[in-house]
């Protein structure tokens, strides 16, 4: 499988690269994003790997399909276990030009759900996933097969509406095509955007419910907030910041999982292309009991300095030193801090950013 | 009764419909400029970006989504001027009626002959380069004087009830332009100036038009930030030319050009607008040609 | 006199609390292998800091981080004929729900199997290589992953990676599911448990 799935992402470039293709009329666009990243200990504590190397490559092709629909196609290849692993991304059609107002697409997708999630992990302000984000989502993101639609509602203000249903056979990372679910995986976004002053806000708020086969009922339920502050091509302020809450149910029990956490994210823009950031994320199991039944205090906090270069939009040098603490009643605390590195480039075309 | 009333309602609505402006969004002030000029009160029309704004970088606010979303036309540049943030924009206003190609949608530069077309093999060494031509063109006032006959043309396929007070408009703009061109490229003749250094490549049509020429750019590469050697560089060109005028788009830094002029007696370094807007004064495209010859013809004397 | 009464005072106190669960903790739990268990309700397991004899159940008095969490368990002990014992993880706290790794001694082999609801699937062919009487085994429980992932290691390995795993669930057989809370324990039929622990996995998924 893994030898017919280079086979493919081989072809694909091969094709793309003759002359036939360079040359195309369709519009045809190819974007190939490359993220290196790499984590050392900084004390014993740490369970970093201690190398550095390429995290992921995604090549995306993007075109207009004909005068409606518009195609997208991303592949992505990661490092696993010392083999590189191809894997599709997004693969979906989708149109604007179909309903006023309205677009979607079909097929499968990162989930417009949050904020992070929107975007490809190479695109991140940071080098690795908030513990929220990782805990709820995995380490890149949610992706799914479905249908999306959002709706940019005509009021006076912004307020633009997504919902989504996707097939649910897998949450997360998965090695096999999972199964049924009772339901599909349904979600919304709601996003609001208003500009104050030189500053520009976007607050949203999220809902996601999946009811796998084997009973589990899990809820998540987030409120996203993004501010910036841009001159020119500088980014002169950048606050990012999610708070997410999961339920965890199972049919036959009464009993529920309550996962609480966030993160904050305010960056500066230096000189010259330098940018600072401090990230913070926490992270707890509110419901948390021993055997006996007694509560159990617990989280899992992060403070993450991060500096990064970008000499142009298409190139990136970041550097960042992870402190973690894990706490639990009645345990001591483990601490751990890490040193974490990132380059990213982008060779060839590349999707026009959102804000 | 019932049919006069109709009528009359008919009559009402449709004269209403007649009286209807086109709302049409502009990627930069100086095609809303000129937007205004040839629609007059039939148009209601916004910028995306403010004259004070470098049009490269826009951020794709939602807020521009909406805006884009209740347009009826949608002027842009070209000539990858967007490329960064407007097809964003057009996925998240969905409104089908200005996309590329659509009826609502008209793009300026495909309909000049643009400067610094770049042919051969470019990549992104070579800086922020448009490859496909310099899209700067709205500030060459004969260039300008030609595509308001296009915006007039496109105006009236939009509204054809008032198609003639379009073409008229074109044809009083186009016919005033061109006597201030020739105005203005006297002024500049006399003032002496023939050749002076810029800080970007925003003023190629401009200084085409008025037959000076710009030696150097105090970016050693478009898009990229002078380094000390680049300055050094054009110091010496500056003693050996005898450039004594650099003009710098105001929504650029002068640090670096004042650095210059410390080092090369008598040279002037100007702060221009290059948008409508994009200083107090400037509130057609008019000004903004006017502020741009008093820039050139009021400095010194130089080559 | 004084003097006597105390020491005998404290003899006898702690010849009161001497039973054949010696380490239980004042809150009724017990200490094994340095982890607080709670014994199950009729369970009739012999325990003592190193070593757990005879029939019953007991759970981890301290809960897995969360339910979709993954863990590494070692489990060290004998299997004499007949005798049995369970492992299981991400259950509830009355070990219900969860996954169960079941070893028990069938003549001259280790049989395996793992349980989750009405579900087996057997496991058996791959502990073939461990000593029928002995068994020493790590096990990874990715019950972040969907179904579980599961790797087992025989404890004398050094390196642990899919490669030098004697079960990989990816390879091998599909977990029948992931279990459904946050409490691990054993249930045990006269085996003799030596070692029990938990930690971080030993492997990570890239």
């Amino acid at each position: 499988m893994n030898n017919f799935r280079t086979l493919v992402f081989t072809s694909i470039y091969f094709l793309v690269t003759t002359s036939a293709f360079a040359q195309d009329s369709t519009g045809l666009k190819t974007s190939v994003s490359v993220d290196i990243a790499g984590e050392f200990s900084a004390d014993k504590e740490s369970d970093a790997k201690d190398k550095i190397g390429p995290r992921s490559v995604d090549v995306i092709f993007y075109a207009p399909v004909d005068h409606i629909f518009d195609g997208v196609l991303a592949l992505a290849a990661h490092d696993e276990a010392g083999v590189s692993m191809f894997e599709l991304h997004e693969a979906y059609i989708g149109s604007s030009k179909i309903i006023p107002n309205l677009s979607f697409k079909l097929g499968q997708y990162f989930l417009g759900i949050g904020r992070l999630n929107h975007y490809h992990r190479h695109e991140w302000p940071f080098i690795t996933a908030p513990e929220v984000h990782a805990r709820f989502f995995g380490d890149e993101g949610v992706n799914d097969s479905g249908l999306e639609i959002s709706y940019l509602v005509p009021l006076p203000f912004y307020l633009d509406i997504t919902i989504g249903a996707t097939n649910g056979f897998v949450y997360g990372h998965a090695h096999d095509e999972g199964t049924k679910p009772i339901t599909p995986m349904y979600y919304s976004h709601i996003k609001f955007f208003e500009s104050i002053g030189e500053l520009d806000i976007q607050p949203g708020i999220t809902l996601l419910k999946r009811h796998s086969s084997l009973g589990q009922k899990m809820s998540l339920y987030g409120f996203d907030l993004t501010g910036k502050v841009k001159k020119g091509k500088t980014l002169v302020f950048l606050w990012q910041s999610e708070l997410w809450q999961r339920i965890l149910e199972f049919e036959g029990s009464t009993k529920q999982e309550i996962s609480t956490g966030f993160y904050m994210y305010p960056q500066m823009g230096l000189t010259n292309g330098l940018e600072f950031g401090v990230r913070v994320d926490y992270l707890t199991v509110n419901t948390l009991k021993d055997a006996t039944g007694n509560s159990v205090d617990n989280s899992e906090a992060a403070l993450v300095p991060t500096l990064s270069f970008r000499p142009s939009e298409f190139s990136l040098l970041r550097a960042s030193y992870k402190q973690k603490r894990s706490q639990t009643d009645g345990e001591d605390n483990v601490d751990s801090k890490t040193f974490e590195f990132q380059a990213t480039y982008n060779l060839g075309a590349h999707p026009s950013h959102a804000f | 009764m019932r049919f006069k009333l109709l009528m009359i309602l008919l009559l009402f609505n449709t004269a209403n419909l007649a009286d209807a402006e086109i709302n049409v969004v502009t990627t930069t002030s100086n095609a809303a400029a000129l937007i205004k000029e040839i629609g007059g009160k039939q148009v209601n029309v916004t910028s995306l970006t403010k004259g004070s704004q470098d049009p490269h970088y826009v951020e794709a606010k939602p807020s521009y989504m909406m805006m884009v979303s209740k347009a009826d036309l949608l002027v842009s540049i070209g000539l990858d001027l967007e490329i960064g943030w407007l097809p964003s924009l057009l996925k998240g206003a969905r409104n089908s009626q200005v996309v590329a190609g659509a009826k609502g949608s008209l793009v300026l530069g495909d309909f000049i002959e643009p400067l610094e077309k770049i042919e051969g093999n470019i990549s992104r060494e070579h800086g922020d380069v448009h490859p496909f031509g310099n899209p700067h063109f709205l500030l060459d006032p004969m260039r300008t004087a030609a595509l308001s006959h296009v915006v007039a043309k496109k105006l009236g396929e939009l509204d054809p009830t008032n198609r003639d007070v379009f073409n008229q408009n074109a044809v009083e703009f186009a016919s005033r332009l061109k006597e201030l061109t020739d105005i203005w490229k006297k002024q500049i003749k006399e003032s002496g100036v023939k050749e002076i250094f810029t800080y970007h490549k925003t003023l190629v049509y401009f200084l085409e038009r008025m037959h000076v020429h710009s030696v150097g750019s105090i970016e050693p590469k478009p898009g990229v930030p002078p380094t000390p050697g680049h300055i050094l560089g054009l110091i010496k060109v500056a003693k050996k030319l005898g450039i004594r005028l650099t003009l710098v788009e105001n929504y650029f830094e002068t640090t670096a050009a004042e650095r210059i002029a410390r080092d090369v007696e008598g040279m002037q370094v100007k702060s221009v607008p290059v948008s409508v807007e994009g200083a107090e004064g400037i509130t057609y495209l008019v000004d903004l040609y006017k502020a741009l010859v008093a820039a050139v013809s009021k400095s010194s004397k130089g080559r | 006199m004084l003097r006597l009464v105390i020491v005998f005072s404290c003899v006898f106190f702690s010849a009161c609390g001497s039973s054949s669960n010696n380490n239980k903790e004042s809150s009724g739990t017990v200490l094994f292998d340095k982890i607080e268990f709670l014994e199950m309700e009729n369970s009739t397991l012999e325990i003592e800091a190193n070593l757990i004899k005879g029939a019953g159940a007991m759970v981890a008095v301290k809960p897995l981080q969360t339910i979709d969490s993954g863990n590494s368990f070692a489990i060290s002990g004998i299997l004499s004929a007949g005798s049995s014992v369970t492992l299981v993880t991400n259950a509830d706290n009355k070990l219900m729900g969860g996954l169960e790794f079941v070893f028990s001694r069938k003549l001259d082999e280790i049989d395996g199997s793992v349980k989750f609801g009405n579900k087996t699937v057997s496991i058996s062919d791959y502990l073939k290589v461990q000593d029928p009487e002995e068994l020493n085994l790590i096990l990874d429980v990715h019950n972040d992953e969907s179904p579980a992932h599961v790797l087992i290691w025989a404890s004398t390995v050094s390196e642990f990676s899919e490669e030098t795993a004697i079960f990989n669930s990816e390879d091998a057989v599909v977990i029948p599911g992931n279990g459904t809370g946050a409490y691990w324990g054993i249930k045990s039929s006269q085996a003799e448990i030596a070692k029990l622990s938990i930690s971080e996995p030993k492997f990570e998924e890239e």
